[in-house]
């Protein structure tokens, strides 16, 4: 009886022992990862704090005014333009009046190029895609029939203009 | 079994497992008994103690084991944040959230000139790794008899890694958190600068020391950065076409007070601020007092239709210029005549409103001015505000000179709140910089309908009065100009200016004012060689309407609509035609 309980005894002490041991061992183990990972947050953090000054520093107004002036033909939006209701977008499209104007407009959204148009990159340093479509991905007239992109804001903007040429522009061009 | 319980009884300070291991009952008596005893005893004290130090283990293990076993991811979580905060100075951020101001760290290198061997050597190699250094003064400073010596502060990972790559013993960087700028000169006089050791030295990083080192959360300020990107493009420009000194502006939220473009130029720049010329550093828009001329004239107008002295009927006799002592007071655009009180605004008629100061007396003036914040400083949080030159005795003929902003100096940010105060209905919100600072408690300074009033009376300068170039179409702007001359040692200086124009939109109901003040600017051909406020500052503020209206989104609006016509509408006494007649046809 008593040599059983000793025996229990030794054994339950041997394997709380170990268990012992190795849940410290972890212990020690989950501090280190703990602590690399700490490190790692703080450092991270100090990069983001970088990152974001020099983002702050990028686009601060003054600059991005040079940029588009230098790059793009955009200018400030004047209050002339300033439209609160889409019944009042002056109708048709000034400069749209053309038949030949139409058909290159349609020319040019039904281009399989227009679904690669470059967006900005959100921050500084991630890869979006900044190719523009080159002249030559230009379609010829050969080229109107391929499917157009999948994109539904893309379709409904092809309709949209569609719309627009279909009502009298290409209506009177094929009077003869 | 008996013979245990026998045993347990009979001793009497012993204990079951004492008597245990007995095994047989024995029966004693004289000394022998006695040692047995007395060892029973030490034993079963002994057991005692050591069966509560286990049961106190048990139960330490038990609490941290068991009871508090939800403490791991507290920890695990306090942990990052409690290394996030050595920066120890909170970040300053616009109303977007866009950075004005943060802290990054950045190598400091220091050195401790006993270890350093040779320091002329040492001085040489640095100098060719950080050429901004001067060679001589370094070699000295390696040589003093100390233990440690900064050598340069704020280095780039670059130039740590070639100092590194030198390998000079004694010399070692220190990780130290630096300020950053993004905006850099835009927003200088705002936001201010720190030391180098980041203290805050002006600005809001002065004003606000106690909570940027408080908290580490963002201090979000009204200031919108591509606003005041607008309003110091257009006012540098102006400040290059009239060849001026310098120049302030200011855009106000009319119903809270928050400022939400400051600028004062010539500007500064943060990193530099102590190379940079006393006339950079110094804040136009609130640490500078001027006279303010004209644009006082607002106040000298809502002051006189508030007490009731004039309406809009009335008017008063500006034929002769008035004498008094050595001075004659004289309109810039005599009109000769009678005018009525939207005339004198209107026209800008010095004697006319000299005439309404004096019939509403002096003490209600000082009372109603002090009521607009005129004689106080202004509690924009900053620590670069001047205090307002206010006559001390306010005799009558300060009374007279500060009827038309002479006599008197105020800083433009205490005008434009001011004038906020008459056109937004008549409540004085103090001006801030603060976007967290909750809703501010106004102070009612003149009735809702005077102020009504004096939108009607500011639109009216802008239609048809000296205002005309500040009309941003579509926003129904009103406003005031003023030209002081600039007062010198004996008197007034005829050709150094300070010409300014102060403006709310939409006048309908305002919800921002709009000011622009160019500091001795020079007429040119374009302007028939003028100088004046209506010709230099009204037409910065115009492009600043016309372009910071679409930037916040705000539609313009038919300024011929017949609603806004008749909400507008002054009738003017006298006149052959009442313009409201003149529409309905």
């Amino acid at each position: 009886m008593t040599r059983l309980n000793a025996v229990i005894l030794i054994v339950a002490v041997a394997v709380s022992a170990a268990a012992l041991f190795r849940i410290s061992y972890r212990v020690e183990g989950l501090e280190g990862q703990l602590a690399g990972l700490n490190r790692e947050i703080v450092a991270e953090r100090d990069a983001i704090r970088v990152l974001e000054a020099e983002w702050a520093y990028l686009t601060r107004p003054g600059r991005l005014r040079a940029l588009a002036a230098a790059t793009t033909e955009l200018e400030p939006l004047g209050p002339s333009q300033m439209i609160d209701d889409a019944s009042r977008i002056p109708y048709p499209l000034p400069g749209v009046g053309d038949a030949e104007d139409v058909r290159r407009l349609m020319t040019l959204v039904d281009a399989p190029g227009l679904d690669r148009l470059p967006l900005p990159p959100r921050r500084p340093g991630s890869r979006a895609e900044t190719d523009r479509p080159s002249a030559s991905d230009r379609p010829s007239a050969s080229d109107r029939n391929t499917p157009a992109p999948a994109d539904p804001a893309f379709d409904s903007m092809s309709a949209l203009l569609a719309t627009f040429a279909t009502d009298d522009s290409v209506a009177t061009e094929d009077r003869p | 079994m008996n013979a245990v319980r026998h045993a347990a009884a009979h001793h009497t300070s012993g204990s079951r497992t004492g008597s245990r291991r007995v095994g047989a009952t024995v029966h004693l008596t004289g000394r022998t008994a006695r040692a047995l005893d007395m060892g029973r005893g030490r034993l079963a004290l002994a057991g005692i103690m050591i069966a509560l130090a286990f049961l106190a283990v048990a139960g330490r293990t038990l609490e941290v084991a068991v009871l508090r076993g939800a403490d791991e991811p507290a920890l695990a979580a306090a942990a990052p944040a409690a290394a996030a905060v050595p920066g120890g100075r909170a970040d300053i951020v616009d109303r977007n959230g866009v950075l004005l101001a943060t802290s990054l760290p950045s190598a400091s290198l220091y050195a401790d000139p006993k270890l350093v061997l040779d320091p002329e050597r040492a001085a040489r190699r640095l100098v060719a790794v950080l050429p901004r250094l001067d060679e001589s003064t370094l070699a000295r400073k390696l040589a003093e008899p100390r233990r440690f010596v900064w050598i340069e502060r704020g280095l780039t990972p670059e130039e740590v890694y070639r100092v590194n790559a030198l390998g000079i013993p004694g010399l070692a960087f220190e990780t130290e958190q630096r300020r950053i700028y993004p905006a850099g000169r835009l927003a200088a006089h705002v936001v201010g600068f720190t030391d180098v050791d980041g203290r805050g030295l002006a600005g809001v990083e002065r004003s606000q020391e106690a909570r940027l080192t408080g908290s580490a959360e963002p201090l979000r300020l009204t200031l919108d950065l591509r606003l005041q990107e607008i309003v110091t493009e257009e006012l540098a420009a102006a400040i290059a076409e009239f060849s001026a000194i310098g120049g302030a502006a200011v855009v106000l939220e009319a119903d809270t007070g928050a400022v939400r473009a400051m600028v004062s130029l010539p500007t500064f720049d943060p990193y530099d601020a102590g190379e940079e010329s006393d006339d950079g550093r110094f804040n136009r828009a609130t640490l500078g007092v001027y006279e303010m001329g004209s644009t006082f004239k607002v106040f000298n107008t809502a002051m006189a239709l508030d007490t009731g002295t004039t309406t809009l009927r009335e008017g008063y006799d500006a034929t002769d210029p008035i004498r008094v002592g050595r001075f004659t007071i004289r309109d810039f655009h005599p009109e000769k005549r009678w005018l009525s009180t939207a005339e004198i605004l209107l026209h800008s008629s010095n004697i006319g409103s000299v005439r309404m100061a004096l019939d509403v007396g002096t003490e209600t003036q000082r009372d109603y001015l002090s009521r607009f914040g005129m004689t106080r400083r202004s509690p924009i949080e900053l620590p670069e505000v001047g205090a307002p030159m206010v006559p001390e005795p306010w005799r009558e003929i300060n009374t007279m000179t500060i009827a038309f902003g002479h006599g008197m100096a105020v800083s433009p940010m205490q005008l434009v709140s001011g004038v906020a105060t008459a056109v937004n209905g008549g409540v004085l919100y103090p001006p801030t910089l603060l976007e967290d600072h909750g809703p501010a408690a106004g102070r009612r300074v003149i009735a809702p309908e005077t102020s009504q009033t004096m939108r009607r009376l500011l639109r009216l300068v802008v239609e048809e009065g000296t205002g005309q170039n500040a009309d941003a179409d579509g926003y129904v702007v009103g406003g005031k100009t003023g030209t002081a001359e600039k007062s010198v040692p004996r008197g007034y200086d005829g050709n150094a200016r300070l010409s300014s124009f102060v403006a709310a939109f939409p006048m309908t109901d305002p919800d921002f004012v709009v000011f622009a003040m160019l500091d001795e600017p020079k007429g040119t051909e374009r302007t028939y060689g003028y100088a004046t406020g209506g010709w230099t500052a009204a037409p910065v503020v115009r492009r600043v309407i016309e372009r910071m209206g679409p930037m916040i989104g705000r539609m313009p609006v038919d300024e011929t609509a017949p609603e806004i016509v008749e909400a507008l509408h002054v009738d003017i006494p006298g006149r052959a035609e009442s313009r409201l007649a003149a529409y309905s046809e």
